[in-house]
């Protein structure tokens, strides 16, 4: 069980790296930072406990503790990481995702104990959940893996890749969970280009031609297989909100700061009735935001309906996209001028979560699969 | 798009019915341009026709590298071209014929909506030199005008590139210049004072669009009153021309920016600099005016940049969902799709609507162009995040073609005043008639 000072003294070591983060990844020449320090940061993450660790599946973001102690302590790492950096807050929970989809299986072969990052693929909700779409991804068929992951989350330097695939075209076929090695003979990732944010997140196509899956390789099959989906596809969404939360947040503290020591008209803007609806709308979309995200967060994972949760992470992740934006929008607008140069990372923050509103799907597609979402068991 | 079984039924009509019955595939954009008067409907096209072949090649390379991007050729093509000389007619300059009527700004309006369709960044970059040239055309002293207008016309026009800047904003004064509350009592740090024979400047300058390759600089300076004390903008404002190389007078950096930033946003400082008296503006004291006029004028092509950007938006939506597919089918055959791309047409269409009719005000107002300049910009922000959506994940990046424009339009609820200042700027306008006077509301 773990306690309020286990979690004080957990926020406190996020804090610590997330200053360490700080120096190396905000920059005015380079708007996004040295993005060569992200991968010592994720192992510097991993050696303090906050990535998840796929050989135990146990700790860190999205570990295994959900299951029994829920999900409010990897929404409050990562919303911790996102006051920072967003990008290297999604890697972290790209980590996490990754883990989070193998379960607690075992190791597979082909891999050694010191593959320690995961290049996560977290599918497209629109493939994996809108049967419309299931041609368009990966299909396994007698063991061999073809076509492409699209917009696979992955650090530079990964180990692994856990996917997800089909066994066929049509919704009769099934789901199958399996990881890999990234230097499977076939098995190509392929950058996705330059992105308008979390940059310091890699993010690659998987294409696989004709990959010889090898046994042991498969995780899940199944109906095992489309839980395990659904339920990180559900944390996929509520990790994003809470990065987008952190995000916002400190796009507000830092509007507010500049407000008070910026003067206009002799005195400070903090203090123009302009300025103070701009802040105090912010706020309260803050508010708006952080109150969805904590709808469930002391509920075990595995005490929770998947349809409910699939259905507070879309909240979560809408929420996100409306309220998130618009108090960094809204703070960014408090600085003027200032708020537009990279010198004060108001825009960093901006493209972020431009970046993260669309991030594995745009609303328009989660409103219409929330809504498609079967009514949620009675408790 | 029209069936065949309305085709055949629209010819069962009588002659009359008929004609009144549009059945013609004609896009929206020719539909639009068949609106002008034709010397603008051929501007239109040329604006356009000039952005596709001499932006387009140079976006992403200006976008990525702002630093390693040289406007000089794109500025030598323009002015060949005859984009840089519309400030005054023929025979100085290449100001279409009918302005009289048209409206002094309406040429301006597409020309921007044209560029900035494109580029945002590249077509500020040009755009704003009409900026810089605004205080020397609409200070109505024609000593000025002959003095600095024409000659930089008449350059232009004949393909020697002359870029002009405009410069008020400073580090610690922005949108306070630009409203009347503010400049009262503005931190205003760039001063004036007479000498023999002219004028010496001292302070500094930020965001100042196109300054880095200026050939001349309109620089706003609080000139020291008459009677001492402290200068005030709206008093003691008078209007400067400064030339690249004056003593004293330097660039300073450029800024890193979130988005238009093929287009430089770069500091001024004035230190100790000489101009005779040559280089005044008009009047001594006349600049709270000549600024307040300039503004008027050009949020309207502000508002232009941002139907541009709502357009480029909107028209890189609609190519990816054509040729993107989905499940089997391309993008454009999911109504939910199709619903959120009549959002981003009939919004783009709205604001152009509105831009237009602004333009045919004369002289431009400063609430209607305050207004124009506030909805744009809002709305294209919206269309443009909207757009991204559209695209999903491909929305957020640069092969998507529409981050660019979100990081754009952005900037477009921030200068010419930001959109709180420009809100306050309507209701100072409509005071008197319509809010406090009540002399227009119907109640």
């Amino acid at each position: 069980m773990t306690t309020s000072f286990d979690v004080d003294l957990l926020l406190d070591t996020v804090d610590q790296l997330a200053s360490k983060a700080e120096q190396r990844l905000f920059g005015v020449q380079m708007p996004d930072g040295d993005l060569g320090a992200v991968h010592g940061l994720l192992l510097e993450a991993s050696s303090i406990g906050l990535l998840a660790d796929p050989d135990t599946g146990r700790w860190g973001v999205w570990g295994a503790h959900v299951d029994s102690e829920g999900v409010g302590l990897s929404l409050a790492v990562l919303r911790h990481l996102g006051r920072v950096c967003a990008g290297l807050a999604t890697a972290v929970h790209a980590q996490g995702l990754g883990t989070l989809l193998l379960g607690s299986s075992r190791r597979s072969p082909g891999t050694s104990a010191g593959d320690r990052l995961v290049a996560a693929f977290s599918p497209p909700f629109g493939v994996a959940l809108d049967p419309r779409t299931f041609g368009d991804g990966l299909l396994l068929v007698d063991d061999r893996l073809q076509g492409t992951a699209r917009y696979a989350l992955v650090a530079d330097s990964a180990d692994l890749v856990v996917l997800a695939a089909r066994t066929a075209v049509g919704p009769d076929a099934c789901w199958v969970v399996l990881v890999l090695p990234v230097g499977t003979t076939g098995l190509r990732l392929e950058p996705t280009g330059a992105r308008i944010g979390l940059r310091a997140t890699g993010m690659v196509d998987v294409l696989a031609d004709h990959v010889v899956v090898p046994p042991g390789a498969e995780h899940h099959r199944g109906e095992p297989a489309e839980r395990r989906l659904r339920t990180t596809i559900g944390c996929d969404w509520l990790g994003q909100a809470a990065i987008a939360l952190g995000s916002a947040e400190r796009a507000v503290a830092d509007a507010t700061a500049y407000t008070w020591s910026r003067v206009q008209g002799g005195v400070p803007i903090a203090e123009h009735a302009a300025i103070r609806l701009l802040l105090g709308r912010a706020q309260h979309d803050l508010s708006v935001l952080a109150a969805v995200l904590d709808r469930h967060t002391g509920t075990p994972l595995t005490e929770l309906d998947p349809t409910t949760l699939l259905r507070w992470g879309a909240d979560a992740r809408l929420a996100a996209g409306e309220h998130g934006s618009r108090a960094v929008t809204d703070a960014l607008q408090g600085l003027g001028g200032y708020g537009y140069m990279d010198e004060y990372g108001l825009s960093k923050r901006l493209r972020d979560l431009a970046a993260l509103r669309v991030l594995h799907g745009g609303p328009d597609q989660l409103v219409l699969l929330r809504h498609g979402l079967p009514a949620a068991a009675t408790p | 798009m029209s069936s065949t079984e309305l085709r055949r039924s629209v010819e069962l009509l009588k002659p009359l019915g008929r004609v009144l019955f549009d059945l013609g595939e004609v896009s929206l954009w020719e539909r639009e341009t068949a609106t002008l008067p034709r010397r603008l409907a051929r501007r239109r096209r040329a604006y356009r026709d000039f952005a596709r072949r001499e932006l387009a090649p140079l976006v992403a390379g200006a976008d990525e590298d702002p630093a390693g991007y040289d406007p000089r050729r794109l500025l030598g093509v323009a002015a060949r071209a005859g984009l840089q000389s519309e400030q005054l007619p023929p025979p100085w300059g290449t100001m279409p014929l009918g302005v009289v009527k048209d409206g002094p700004l309406f040429h301006e309006v597409l020309k921007a909506e044209e560029l900035a369709a494109v580029c945002a960044g590249l077509g500020l970059g040009l755009l704003a030199h009409g900026l810089g040239l605004a205080p020397l055309q609409l200070c109505g002293d024609l000593r000025t005008m002959r003095r600095w207008l024409v000659p930089v016309c008449r350059d232009n026009r004949a393909g020697r590139p002359r870029l002009a800047a405009f410069a008020i904003t400073e580090p610690a004064a922005g949108s306070d210049v630009e409203d009347t509350a503010g400049a009262r009592v503005a931190r205003f740090g760039t001063s004036a004072r007479r000498v023999q024979g002219g004028y010496v400047l001292n302070g500094q300058k930020v965001f100042i669009t196109g300054a880095a390759y200026a050939d001349l600089v309109t620089v706003f300076a609080t000139l020291e009153p008459e009677g001492g004390g402290a200068g005030r903008v709206d008093r003691d404002w008078t209007c400067f021309v400064v030339e690249r190389g004056t003593p004293g007078f330097r660039t300073g950096r450029s800024e890193h920016k979130l988005g238009q930033r093929a287009a430089d946003a770069t500091e001024l400082f004035l230190d100790d600099v000489f101009v005779p008296s040559d280089n005044l503006v008009a009047a001594e004291r006349s600049g709270w005016a000549i600024n307040r006029n300039v503004l008027n004028y050009s949020r309207l092509p502000v508002g232009a940049i941002a139907v541009g950007i709502a357009r480029g938006a909107t028209e890189a939506a609609t190519v990816y969902c054509r040729r993107t597919c989905l499940g089997g089918k391309p993008l454009l055959a999911y109504q939910e799709v199709q619903l959120t791309l009549a959002d981003l047409w009939l919004e783009t269409m709205a604001m152009r609507a509105m831009v237009w009719q602004g333009a045919r005000h004369i002289p431009p107002a400063q609430g209607i162009s305050s207004a124009v300049k506030t909805f744009c910009g809002d709305r294209a922000v919206a269309v443009a995040a909207r757009a991204t959506e559209v695209l999903a994940d491909d929305g957020a990046h640069v092969r998507g073609g529409v981050e660019k424009r979100f990081r754009d339009g952005r900037l477009n609820q921030i200068y010419e005043g930001t959109n709180q200042l420009n809100r306050l700027a309507l209701v100072e306008a409509l005071w008197e008639t319509d809010l406090a006077g009540g002399h227009g509301t119907s109640i």
